[in-house]
């Protein structure tokens, strides 16, 4: 093994700049993709201005709902201030929540507890206002359940009231537990994203399958340049058997490129916030055996260097549709699909162990080198 | 020795060679002539164990290329008409990258020692940078790194200029006198044949390289 590794090395530093491109391709394209989506995101939300003539804990947990949806920007300002700036339209709209508003949301009433401005040119003001209106409806009619299980424990008295506070947490929960529409997004990492995900959820772990699909596949270019090489001619006069020599080979591909594919846990982690997992690392290495495997599996049919990289580049861009890692499409195939079953990326996505696509790898490689050790016999 | 014996070798209904008998001794520097396509290269593949005959037997010194494939080509050196080297490498480091595939582990001297046997000095360039003469040096100088007792050269001068001719003439001559070494030699220089080759073997029954060669006065076999 040795032997082949000193060989390898040799011909590798003389092609170090092209490999290191495509070594790195996976981790700098989905930090740079992730990076500019992200920002392109936060560039597309809507400055909206919000005025506070109370600091109530009502009107601040409102602040901070509105806070949480990805489609507001929002500005908590003085009342001249927020219609100066929507007035030189640098805002798209202001809502303006009034003294007496968690009085009034307590109490159940609904109507005049929140004025809005808007000019001509405030696009985004309905659905705004109807998320802001959506989101009072939920406090007042919480407010409202509220103050009639008091008045119930009042009129029929209990053994242990509740107060208003365990109702109200009571209330939320149940919204969070029950919601009529619930969306969880789990990312391969098999980690469940947080219960307000990203409009443009991105999944970090499928952009990098995708891109590492590409990288291995022009990685493995080495075999068909090998083989129309007069130095393959040699490859009969060696120690080793043709078999031995090639899964050598291979095996140091593998380890080289999850070399990279640990650089690409720990740049993930700094650079995107992600958390691996360790069985993750076993995810991510059943990942790579299978790429690796495929990828010297399909280079090994082709003779011409040029049809096996237009062959590759349609490989990628159909499992990359398919996937719906680019374009969300999971809504349009069903679980266990055939889709999803011929895919060899999904195991991957999912967060799972690549399994039945090693095994078809495996074969398919042995298929291969078995071929070239008989020919050679 | 190299024992042939009555071997055909024909691809789908085309007979490329057909019933060939020859040996080769320890020391014999064998030419090999005919014409395009008359099964020179065919024959050499042969030799190598490279290919397999349809009929007939092949044994290097008593081995059987049927029975000990892997054990005869231990004792062959291949040397194909294509340059096969790393271009991209320097001389040293295809030394290097082809002694840790080799039966054979030779020292970093004795690898340089082998180069400049035959006048290859560039040890450290870039093999892109070499002339044709020198990449063929280095393509039989890494066959040489096992030290095979039977070398088969393809073409091994052909399109190079006539000073590296004569010195890997010369350190061919002295490989198969000095260490005793069988070489089968294949070339359309009549020359080249006439000044280096003991034997010569005319391919494809072809009488007309036979009366070229006939008064030089060399073994002249038509097979």
């Amino acid at each position: 093994m040795m032997d082949i590794l000193y060989t390898r090395l040799l011909l590798w530093k003389k092609k170090s700049i092209s490999m290191l491109v495509w070594l790195l391709l996976p981790i700098v394209g989905t930090i740079l993709f992730i990076t500019s989506a992200n920002a392109i995101q936060e560039d597309s939300k809507v400055p909206v201005g919000i005025v506070l003539e109370e600091e109530t804990a009502l009107a601040n947990e409102l602040v901070d709902s509105i806070i949480a949806s990805e489609l507001v920007f929002l500005h908590v300002l003085s009342n001249d201030r927020a219609l100066y700036e929507l007035e030189k339209h640098e805002l798209d709209s202001v809502f303006i929540i009034h003294e007496g508003f968690e009085d009034a949301v307590l109490s159940g009433k609904r109507n005049n507890i929140i004025s809005s401005y808007r000019t001509e040119l405030s696009f985004a003001y309905s659905p705004i206002k109807e998320m802001i209106v959506s989101l009072v409806q939920e406090e007042t009619g919480r407010a409202k359940a509220a103050n009639y299980i008091l008045a119930m424990y009042e009129r029929y008295g209990g053994t242990d009231p509740w107060t208003w506070d365990e109702i109200t947490e009571q209330s939320k929960q149940k919204q969070i537990d029950e919601n009529l529409l619930n969306t969880a997004f789990a990312y391969s990492s098999g980690k469940q994203a947080d219960d307000n995900p990203s409009l443009l959820s991105w999944n970090a772990w499928g952009i990098w399958a995708i891109l590492s699909l590409l990288s291995t596949l022009f990685l493995s270019d080495w075999i068909i340049r090998e083989k129309n090489l007069a130095v393959s001619t040699r490859y009969t006069f060696i120690k080793k058997s043709l078999f031995s020599y090639y899964s050598q080979v291979i095996i140091l591909y593998v380890l080289l490129i999850f070399l990279f594919d640990l650089l690409a846990v720990a740049a993930f982690t700094i650079f995107l916030d992600e958390t691996i997992s360790l069985s993750f690392v076993f995810v991510i290495l059943s990942f790579r055996i299978m790429l690796c495997m495929l990828s010297i599996s399909i280079a090994n049919l082709f003779q011409r260097i040029s049809s096996y990289y237009g062959i590759s580049i349609i490989i990628v861009l159909l499992l990359a549709i398919i996937s719906g890692i680019v374009i969300p499409i999971s809504g349009f195939i069903p679980q266990h699909s055939l889709m999803n079953f011929i895919n060899p990326l999904h195991a991957f996505i999912s967060g799972n162990m690549t399994i039945m696509w090693n095994e078809i790898g495996l074969v398919s490689i042995t298929l291969a080198l078995l071929r070239k050790e008989i020919s050679n016999a | 020795m190299l024992n042939v014996q009555a071997i055909t070798k024909s691809y789908d209904k085309n007979e490329i060679l057909d019933n060939l008998t020859f040996t080769v001794n320890p020391g014999e520097i064998i030419g090999l002539v005919g014409e395009n396509g008359a099964g020179k290269s065919t024959l050499l593949r042969l030799l190598a164990t490279i290919d397999k005959p349809n009929h007939g037997s092949l044994t290097l010194f008593d081995l059987s290329y049927k029975k000990n494939r892997k054990a005869v080509r231990k004792h062959i050196g291949y040397v194909p008409q294509d340059i096969a080297i790393w271009e991209e490498l320097s001389v040293k480091e295809n030394m290097q990258f082809f002694e840790k595939l080799s039966f054979q582990s030779k020292s970093i001297d004795e690898l340089k020692q082998l180069c400049l046997e035959m006048n290859l000095d560039k040890w450290n360039d870039p093999v892109k940078s070499l002339s044709g003469g020198m990449k063929r040096k280095l393509n039989i100088a890494i066959t040489l790194i096992h030290s095979p007792d039977l070398l088969l050269l393809d073409e091994p001068t052909v399109g190079i200029d006539l000073k590296s001719k004569k010195e890997i003439g010369a350190y061919l001559r002295k490989l198969a006198k000095e260490q005793n070494r069988m070489i089968i030699y294949t070339s359309h220089d009549m020359d080249e044949i006439n000044e280096l080759c003991d034997r010569v073997f005319c391919i494809g029954n072809d009488t007309f390289y036979e009366e070229i060669l006939r008064n030089s006065g060399k073994d002249v076999i038509l097979i």
